[in-house]
């Protein structure tokens, strides 16, 4: 205890007892659960002359242990004792002093004071206050936070397992719920000043938009449209002396590689525009192949970037020349050889160019490819898919159909892909059932579409025109579906051939009233006028309209 | 090496006045008599308060134990939050919340720096409960034993530095490696 404790205790010792006080006090002593109000000098004394006196042999002192630690524990006892009848006589363990008015008190009101302060001041209560406002809005930023950071966790694992559809769907779940917190702190604002402007709080960091580029340069195909948005997200979002950093090292690579796309292109493009003409009598594109070709020849080959351009001029000569398949893809065999690890960037327009051609067993070597690449490339799984039943190979089919599904097991495109498998196989029941297991799990036209085949090859016209009107209720509600033209078609079919007229007329009056007026698709006409059956369309050829 | 635990302290000044003023208000809950209230004194007691030894195993774990898990209980949120929001999320310095983050980082890791018992209450805690004269229940013994070591050793850790230093570290690999 420091002399300034003792100091102060010593005016509180009682004054029947201020004599028996001096320098010699046994500070220890005043511990609670020491008898203080009787200690003398006296008490004090053989203890001194105790540590004075010179070490005693060993066995003497052994002898004298024993006598010594019962005379210690009576001592205790009598101390316990005494404070127990102190406290049971209202007496402070400390003085002997009257104790407060509660009878759990152990002390007076003025040991009370010195050893129990509870005088908390005001720096104490503004620090309380603090604290506790500090930590409360602390969890609720945590807690948001540790969210964000487990939905970026989730994003980072996507893009490392080559998921990047997922990874661009969860980072705007991401970014909806942000907005969400934002406007839910704008409005707790909002009540108490009205004035307040909205505020990005929440913000969803650097790391997101850095995954998302990172995802969108290693799933960019070679389309300007997507290079030139790419440029522009990166040219606003990023700042340059960013870009030059390690962890946008891949970004960059990509970046510079379509800046230089779109300025290659900005001075090539024109002149080689300048070969495409329309033909007056058919109205259809063509183009002067050998200038093109000889001007093309002139233009440098250097980089990426120009080698990808002249690459890509050189198939659109090929296709609008009509060129044999062979010239077509010569061009994209040595363009994927010179690009090297820009490569990937042509995969899904040689996918494309392939299925076209309707060479399927490219469309299957590129399209295992690009879902390498792209576990979520499910349009590779739908051209191999279908290249795979236009092959016969139902089996190789239905088995990628399952890779599908376990490489994205929350797409819908499986439902509708496995049912074309199975219809295709002749397992319309079969067919019918994984429909209604995709409708259970999503809501998507093909899948009611699939159902409604199945349900007309099986002779069931009830269903089929319930399925194909379900569809047709999904398109409308769904306007930016992709299917639509197949699918109208499909439902526009089956309603003639129930005999539902309305929906029949309805679709109908959506081809001519159309901008551009069109009619329903040739082989519905014919099948409607009874040239083809309703199974030559979907069960020979392509399978579908 | 006070000079060192004492600019430690001041460093994390929040978590230190905190930690005092928690040992303060546990003292007058489990009735132990405070002698020096001052929170911030330049000495080894610097972020803690000066009281009287209890012979009570309950009391004097309890005082070890409160105290620090107080701390640890704002500590945590506001570190994690903080670290997170500042590293993982990489807000840019141009948000506000940037700033929200950064404040909780300090006061979290102000807060975990300042978890530990004084080192002479955590050997106090200690021999009160494996003391060779005590006879402490074996189920306590079992169930106090890595409370215990932890306040020995966290204590230590306080004494000189090095939990701190360890949190610097931590950001340091923050901002450089992650």
């Amino acid at each position: 205890m420091s002399d300034e404790n003792k100091e102060k205790i010593i005016p509180e010792t009682p004054d029947n007892e201020k004599e028996k006080v001096d320098g010699d006090w046994k500070w220890d002593a005043a511990v609670p659960e020491t008898k203080t109000d009787d200690i003398t000098f006296d008490d004090l004394a053989p203890v001194k002359e105790a540590e004075a006196e010179p070490a005693e042999p060993q066995e003497e002192e052994k002898a004298e242990e024993k006598p010594v630690e019962e005379d210690k524990k009576e001592k205790k006892k009598e101390e316990k004792e005494e404070k127990a009848e102190k406290k049971a006589d209202g007496q402070c363990v400390i003085c002997g002093n009257s104790t407060r008015n509660s009878p759990s008190d152990l002390y007076c009101e003025d040991c009370a004071r010195k050893y129990l302060r509870t005088h908390f001041g005001i720096p104490q209560v503004i620090l309380a206050f603090v604290m506790v406002f500090f930590a409360a809005f602390s969890y609720f930023v945590c807690v948001s936070t540790v969210d964000f950071s487990a939905q970026l966790s989730k994003i980072e694992n996507l893009i490392s397992e080559k998921r990047y559809t997922d990874a661009i769907g969860t980072a705007e779940n991401l970014r909806d719920d942000v907005a969400t917190l934002d406007q839910g702190f704008n409005a707790t604002l909002a009540t108490f000043n009205k004035n307040q402007k909205a505020v990005d709080f929440f913000v969803d960091g650097e790391r997101l938009m850095r995954l998302l580029l990172n995802a969108y340069a290693d799933s960019l195909p070679f389309d300007q449209n997507q290079i030139a948005q790419f440029v522009n997200v990166v040219s606003v979002e990023v700042d340059k002396d960013k870009l030059e950093t390690r962890k946008y090292e891949k970004i960059k690579k990509i970046y510079d590689y379509c800046v230089e796309v779109n300025a290659y292109s900005e001075d090539i493009g024109p002149k080689w525009y300048e070969f495409m003409y329309t033909d007056e009598k058919t109205s259809e594109q063509k183009i002067k192949y050998d200038e093109a070709i000889a001007f093309l020849e002139t233009c440098p080959n250097d980089t990426p970037a120009q080698k990808s351009l002249n690459g890509y001029y050189r198939y659109i000569a090929a296709y609008f020349a009509e060129k044999d398949k062979t010239l077509v893809f010569e061009i994209f065999d040595n363009l994927m050889k010179d690009l090297g690890e820009y490569s990937y960037l042509f995969d899904y327009i040689y996918l494309q160019v392939a299925w076209n051609y309707e060479d399927y067993e490219r469309v299957e070597v590129l399209a295992e490819r690009l879902y390498e690449q792209n576990l979520n490339a499910t349009d590779a799984y739908y051209y191999s898919i279908k290249a795979n039943i236009l092959q016969g190979d139902f089996k190789k089919a239905d088995e990628r159909c399952e890779k599908m599904f376990k490489d994205n097991p929350e797409a819908l495109d499986y439902y509708s892909m496995k049912a074309e498998v199975l219809r295709r196989m002749g397992k319309f029941q079969e067919s019918i059932d994984i429909c209604k297991q995709g409708i259970a799990v999503g809501t998507d036209p093909s899948i009611y579409n699939q159902q409604a085949i199945s349900c007309m090859l099986l002779d069931d016209k009830e269903g089929a025109l319930e399925a194909a009107k379900s569809a047709y209720e999904v398109m409308r509600m769904n306007t930016q579906s992709q299917a639509s033209y197949e699918i109208l078609n499909t439902i526009a079919l089956i309603a003639q051939l129930c005999e539902d007229k309305e929906t029949f007329e309805e679709i109908e009056a959506l081809f001519t009233n159309n901008q551009e007026p069109t009619e329903l698709d040739e082989d519905v006409q014919k099948c409607i006028e009874g040239e083809i059956t309703f199974e030559e369309i979907f069960m020979e050829g392509y399978g579908d309209i | 090496m006070t000079i060192i635990y004492v600019i430690s302290k001041y460093l994390t000044i929040i978590g230190a006045s905190l930690k005092a003023f928690w040992e303060q208000l546990f003292c007058r809950i489990l009735q132990i008599p405070v002698q020096d209230a001052s929170y911030l004194s330049s000495t080894e007691l610097c972020g803690h308060i000066e009281h009287e030894f209890t012979e009570s195993k309950v009391k004097s774990f309890l005082l070890c134990y409160l105290p620090g898990a107080m701390n640890r209980f704002f500590g945590y949120g506001m570190l994690i939050g903080g670290y997170l929001g500042l590293f993982h999320l990489e807000v840019s310095s141009e948000d506000t919340i940037f700033w929200v983050y950064l404040a909780m980082l300090y006061v979290g890791i102000s807060l975990m720096c300042n978890n530990a018992p004084l080192y002479e209450d955590a050997l106090l805690n200690w021999d009160l409960l494996y003391g060779k004269e005590q006879k402490t229940n074996i189920v306590v013994k079992i169930l106090a034993f890595i409370p215990s070591v932890y306040f020995i050793v966290s204590a230590l850790m306080e004494k000189y530095a090095i939990s701190l230093l360890l949190y610097i570290v931590a950001v340091l690999i923050g901002i450089f490696v992650i």
